[in-house]
């Protein structure tokens, strides 16, 4: 584990490195994309893959990441105006906050979140929890609309500095190798739960939540521990969203393309083990960026969706499965399968 | 404010919660009877709206008639998915996961496919009578509201009648309670299940064509409405179609006066709290079926 | 002193239909309970409402004198209450290994070796060691049921229901089971068979408690019990 974890650090350091060495300024907004997906389909398959549990609410956690970091980069100016002189200066001192310390509190948010709506839900069978996943993005949703101080419905600019303190790094760049770092995190916890006593707990929630609990496994419990966890990643991902598109606003931010790419792109590649969301993410990310580029954005929507169904239907072990075929049983590893 | 204005926006409700009625029995079907979680329902219906406007702009059918002949393909497309499902799915008991992914992405396809064509815009039929109202004293019902709603109640009693009176009705409700039951009368559940959610796709797109006589329709709407089709499905108890057209009005009703009092912005929000509060605080029925 | 296990006056209704109806069985630590009755008098019930499934509307469950009101399944799993499926409930995507891991990983109690010591051991008592590495779905029916009451086994228990074990099973696969059965009751585990295989419920059990429509009708020594003529009548005779 401690060998994967180096492993994984190493990796994102090194394409960090070869993005700086190509130069290309497309190719960090384009990956930034493409990373960020990764950090999604690998948290939206922890408990959808490992747990059993789909959530079509993506959009709202990483929504919930997303404007924290609008209402904290607002709140200096805000605190001018409306609060008492002492405070101001405080927060004026210490605002405005520095990325990293954003996505410890998107995903922070984004994880009482997940722990306040899986305590609500859980109890539920599968199917009602994912419909009340939706129902929640959508509540949120009107919430956010209906909240003036982060724009409403009319959106709020954030303007990004144009270079960080770190090496005189352009923003981007900086943004593109955070997202990355978050990546490889994202997956190293991902794998840490597969080994572990509490994936195989998850695993048995999977496959027959009854026979677990009869087994002596505390399935609320597991359950809660894996929302938050879920729904903790996704707000991380989506807190630098905001200074990496510079205008928030909660018809794109609370989208529904979240939501399918985030059950697509595990369904894709294998929701067995961290691979396949990695896999999956990759080719449907990189897809969609072409797609989109070269025909249209509506169409590679549309793409996303048909391939979705296609392998729900012909190849529910998604591409994972096609190696899976080399080895007939399986061995110590926590794998969700062809089982549901 | 004044009674005038609380009894109209009542009756508004009423009458919209009886079209919510019918755009929800198809879903009572398909997951109260079948327990296949169709969340592409609304889908359908804002494609069978699409349908209607079609067919209104380019050949002046009224909206209604569209309807009625939108059943039949309808129909027959629910035939379609439920064999697909039933080949992907149900023969190997891989419904959870895989079932909801497929309807999720069948949704999106759907209201994809419909912006690629039509675009965002919203669309709206025409027909003569749709721009009277009807006036009873301080009572105002626009027909537009006023006749989808008559015709969504008939519809309404008509699927509960056939499920109550005629052979293939009852062995839908049979099915649902035992399938094997079934096999034994040599009536091949796979078939009535067919037909029943076949039933359900025809009635969304007969309660597409209802829809946008409402009300413009452009493609997202269906979203708004998978929290207020199982909503009222939950809260009217899963397969029973009369406590589905309490619920039905019930919600109708609260978004009216929602609506009417704090305005449009919070209506979406009023059904989706609703299914929450019901999932909550009313689970019965739904603890590990 | 009460008893290990006392179920004292449970009533438990669904709806309008009563399954269980003022229910009382003491059971002594170690004794070897036959529980039997026809199709629907409330035996599952029974079980369920023993291992927290179902929470019964009257009435108490005590055991080892503390009640089990308000403990959830596991709960009850962990304090030595373990129960096995009517139809086997396998963790499909596992293997059969791992499917006894999770018992031992959440309700391994006193653990004195490693996990993966424990596993082997137990599941060579079931003769499934040299099937480790397989999936539930390539066992065969008495396999399936013999890794339902290993898993059950695994999670150390003082008190086994188990729930039809030998539902479908040849003869000699029967007395298997019984043989099994009759270890861990040498072994100090009290068990609570419910069965209608007769043979195996008069060679396991010393008492026999006797359920039509939710009510209990008979319990006492088995060869006291099959000739009580409510019981002939009620359920022997068919």
């Amino acid at each position: 584990m401690p060998l994967f974890s180096l492993l994984a650090l190493i990796v994102a350091a090194a394409l960090f490195a070869a993005f700086l060495a190509i130069g290309n300024e497309y190719l960090f907004f384009a990956g930034y994309v493409v990373v960020q997906y990764v950090v999604i389909a690998t948290a939206w398959n922890i408990l959808g893959g490992y747990c059993g549990y789909v959530n079509f609410g993506t959009g709202a956690f990483f929504a919930v990441g997303a404007y924290a970091t609008v209402a904290l980069h607002k709140l200096p100016n805000y605190s001018e105006n409306n609060f008492p002189p002492v405070v101001a200066e405080m927060i004026a001192a210490i605002f405005p906050l520095p990325i990293p310390i954003l996505i410890l509190v998107g995903g922070l948010l984004s994880g009482i979140i997940g722990l306040l709506m899986g305590y609500l839900t859980l109890r539920l069978r599968g199917v009602f929890f994912a419909i009340a996943t939706l129902a929640l993005a959508v509540v949120l949703q009107t919430l956010v609309v209906n909240w003036d101080y982060v724009g409403g419905s009319r959106g709020a600019t954030i303007l990004r500095p144009q270079t960080t303190s770190l090496f005189g790094m352009d923003y981007i760049h900086y943004l593109f190798g955070l997202m990355l770092l978050l990546a490889a995190i994202g997956i190293i916890i991902a794998r840490g739960i597969e080994r572990s006593t509490f994936g195989y707990g998850l695993a048995s929630i999977r496959d027959d939540e009854l026979a677990a609990e009869a087994a002596g496994v505390p399935t609320l419990r597991l359950k809660l521990a894996c929302t938050a966890i879920s729904g903790a990643l996704m707000g991380m991902a989506g807190a630098p969203f905001p200074y990496y598109v510079g205008y928030v606003e909660p018809n794109s931010t609370f989208s529904l393309i979240y939501a399918v790419n985030a059950i697509a792109m595990p369904m894709v590649g294998g929701t067995a083990g961290w691979l396949g969301p990695l896999l999956g993410s990759l080719t449907l990310g990189t897809l969609q960026q072409i797609a989109s580029v070269t025909i249209s954005s509506e169409a590679s929507l549309l793409l996303i969706g048909v391939i979705l169904v296609a392998f729900v239907v012909l190849a529910p072990r998604g591409m994972l499965g096609w190696f899976d075929r080399l080895r007939p049983r399986r061995r110590g590893m926590v794998a969700a399968g062809g089982g549901h | 404010m004044s009674v005038e204005f609380l009894v109209n926006a009542l009756a508004a409700g009423l009458l919209i919660g009886c079209f919510y009625a019918a755009v929800t029995i198809g879903i009572s079907i398909s997951f109260g009877f079948l327990d296949i979680a169709n969340i592409s329902h609304p889908a359908f219906v804002i494609a069978g709206s699409y349908a209607a406007y079609l067919l209104n702009q380019g050949a002046g059918i009224d909206p209604l008639l569209s309807g009625l002949l939108l059943t039949i393909p309808f129909f027959l497309l629910g035939c379609l998915f439920y064999d697909i499902y039933f080949h992907a799915f149900e023969q190997h008991g891989r419904e959870g996961l895989s079932g909801l992914a497929f309807f999720f992405g069948l949704m999106f396809i759907i209201e994809v496919v419909l912006i690629m064509i039509f675009g965002v815009d919203f669309r709206y039929v025409e027909a003569g009578y749709l721009n009277s109202t009807w006036r009873l004293g301080f009572l105002d019902l626009p027909l537009r509201l006023l006749i989808p709603s008559l015709v969504a109640v008939l519809l309404f009693v008509a699927l509960q009648l056939f499920l109550s009176t005629t052979f293939q009705g009852r062995a839908i409700i049979a099915v649902s309670q035992d399938p094997s039951a079934l096999s034994l009368l040599s009536i091949r559940p796979r078939r009535i299940k067919r037909l029943a959610f076949g039933l359900s796709v025809a009635s969304a797109g007969l309660a597409g064509a209802l829809l946008i006589m409402i009300q413009p329709v452009e493609p997202s709407i269906g979203r708004e409405y998978i929290g207020r089709v199982f909503a009222i499905c939950v809260l009217g108890g899963m397969g029973s179609l009369p406590g589905t057209l309490i619920a039905a009005l019930l919600l109708g009703v609260i978004e009216s006066l929602t609506s009417s009092y704090y305005g449009p912005a919070w209506a979406p929000a009023v059904s989706f709290t609703f299914l929450l509060a019901t999932l909550t605080l009313r689970p019965r029925g739904l603890l590990g079926r | 002193m009460t008893a290990f296990l006392e179920i004292d006056a449970i009533t438990k209704k669904f709806g309008g239909f009563t399954a269980l109806d003022n229910i009382t069985i003491s059971v002594g630590r170690g004794e070897r309970v036959g529980l039997i009755g026809p199709n629907g008098s409330g035996k599952s019930t029974v079980v369920n409402c023993l291992s927290g499934v179902f929470t019964p509307e009257l009435g108490a469950i005590r055991f080892r004198d503390q009640d089990l009101r308000g403990l959830r399944a596991f709960e009850r799993t962990r304090l030595g209450i373990a129960r096995s499926f009517q139809l086997p409930k396998p963790f499909r995507s596992l293997t059969v290994a791992e499917n006894v891991r999770v018992p031992l990983l959440y309700a391994g109690r006193g653990r004195s070796k490693a996990i993966d010591e424990r596993c082997y051991d137990l599941l060579t008592r079931v003769a499934l060691h040299d099937k480790a590495d397989w999936l539930p779905g390539a066992l065969t029916q008495v396999e399936l049921r013999k890794l339902e009451l290993i898993r059950a086994v695994a999670t150390e228990p003082e008190l086994l229901l188990a729930d039809e074990a030998m539902a479908g099973l040849s003869g000699s696969e029967v007395a298997e089971i019984v043989a099994f059965l009759r270890q861990l009751s040498d072994d100090g585990v009290t068990i609570i068979m419910i069965e209608h295989i007769m043979s195996a419920v008069m060679s396991f059990s010393n008492r026999l408690v006797v359920l039509v429509s939710g009510k209990k009708v008979a319990d006492g020594d088995p060869q006291m019990v099959v000739k009580d003529p409510i019981v002939e009548s009620a359920y022997l005779g068919q």
